[in-house]
């Protein structure tokens, strides 16, 4: 079982950094909302599961468990709110003539 | 969906998941914070981001009318002065301010027998008090952030 939790951990942590990568690297804020809400969300899962696992079945894991389950909401509907407001406002996704300079 | 920004997920969601979980939250933090991390800033500071966490989301007037400004700085008073009247109230009957154990008020052992009851419910009063103190300030502080200001005229 805490085999099982540390795995989970670990790719939980993977995952955290790929987001910190793709919110670093990615050229616009389009690309940026995309990364972390999709790789942050699973990487929390991954982790909080994890941690549940070390845990075992008690009081704190059901808080934990909660915690994890009000994230998975939260999460995925900050993005799409972020998103939605920004394409109303007129922010233009990045494509790749941008970067060279041409329009 | 009164205008454009508005969007049914993020108004359901609010409405129906987060704001009723997030008040829930801070109400057990406030009656647990005694034996576990929390207590009366915390639940206060949650129960606020709840507020205002469905006035920034949902365009209706509700959450506004409901606590509107007058309302607020009438729930901010009322949590001071229930803090500084507890501590009060222990020093009519000859104890120091704050000091719980002789708070002169019979029907508490009625409620809550014991040596600690009448420590439990001083406690208990202190947290509501810096609860809705704590609540009021932060949801007033945001209602005038948030208000759309005109430039000031630059005198000279």
């Amino acid at each position: 079982m805490a085999i099982a939790g540390t795995v989970l951990i670990g790719m939980g942590l993977f995952f955290m950094a790929v987001t910190a990568i793709g919110l670093i690297r990615l050229p616009d804020f389009y690309a940026r909302t995309h990364a972390v809400s999709k790789t942050e969300t699973l990487g929390i899962g991954l982790l909080l599961g994890g941690l549940v696992l070390h845990e075992g079945a008690t009081l704190v894991s059901l808080k934990i468990v909660l915690g994890l389950l009000f994230i998975f909401i939260a999460n995925p509907v900050a993005a799409h709110v972020l998103a939605r407001s920004a394409l109303q406002v007129g922010i233009m996704p990045w494509t790749r003539r941008d970067s060279t300079g041409e329009r | 969906m009164t205008n454009r920004h508005d969007s049914v997920l993020l108004h359901f969601v609010v409405k129906v998941v987060m704001v009723p979980a997030i008040l829930l939250f801070g109400l057990y933090v406030l009656v647990h914070g005694e034996v576990s991390p929390g207590g009366g800033f915390q639940a206060g500071a949650i129960l606020a981001a709840g507020l205002i966490l469905s006035r920034m989301s949902i365009s209706s007037d509700e959450g506004r009318r409901l606590f509107s400004r007058p309302r607020l700085v009438v729930i901010t008073v009322l949590g001071m002065l229930l803090y500084a009247g507890t501590g009060i109230a222990a020093m009519f009957s000859g104890g120091n301010y704050l000091d719980y154990g002789v708070i002169p008020f019979e029907w508490i052992d009625r409620i809550v027998p014991g040596d600690l009851g009448r420590r439990h419910i001083g406690v208990f009063a202190i947290e509501v008090g810096v609860t809705l103190a704590v609540f009021g300030t932060l949801a007033l502080a945001v209602d005038y952030l948030g208000e759309p200001h005109e430039p000031e005229e630059t005198e000279g």
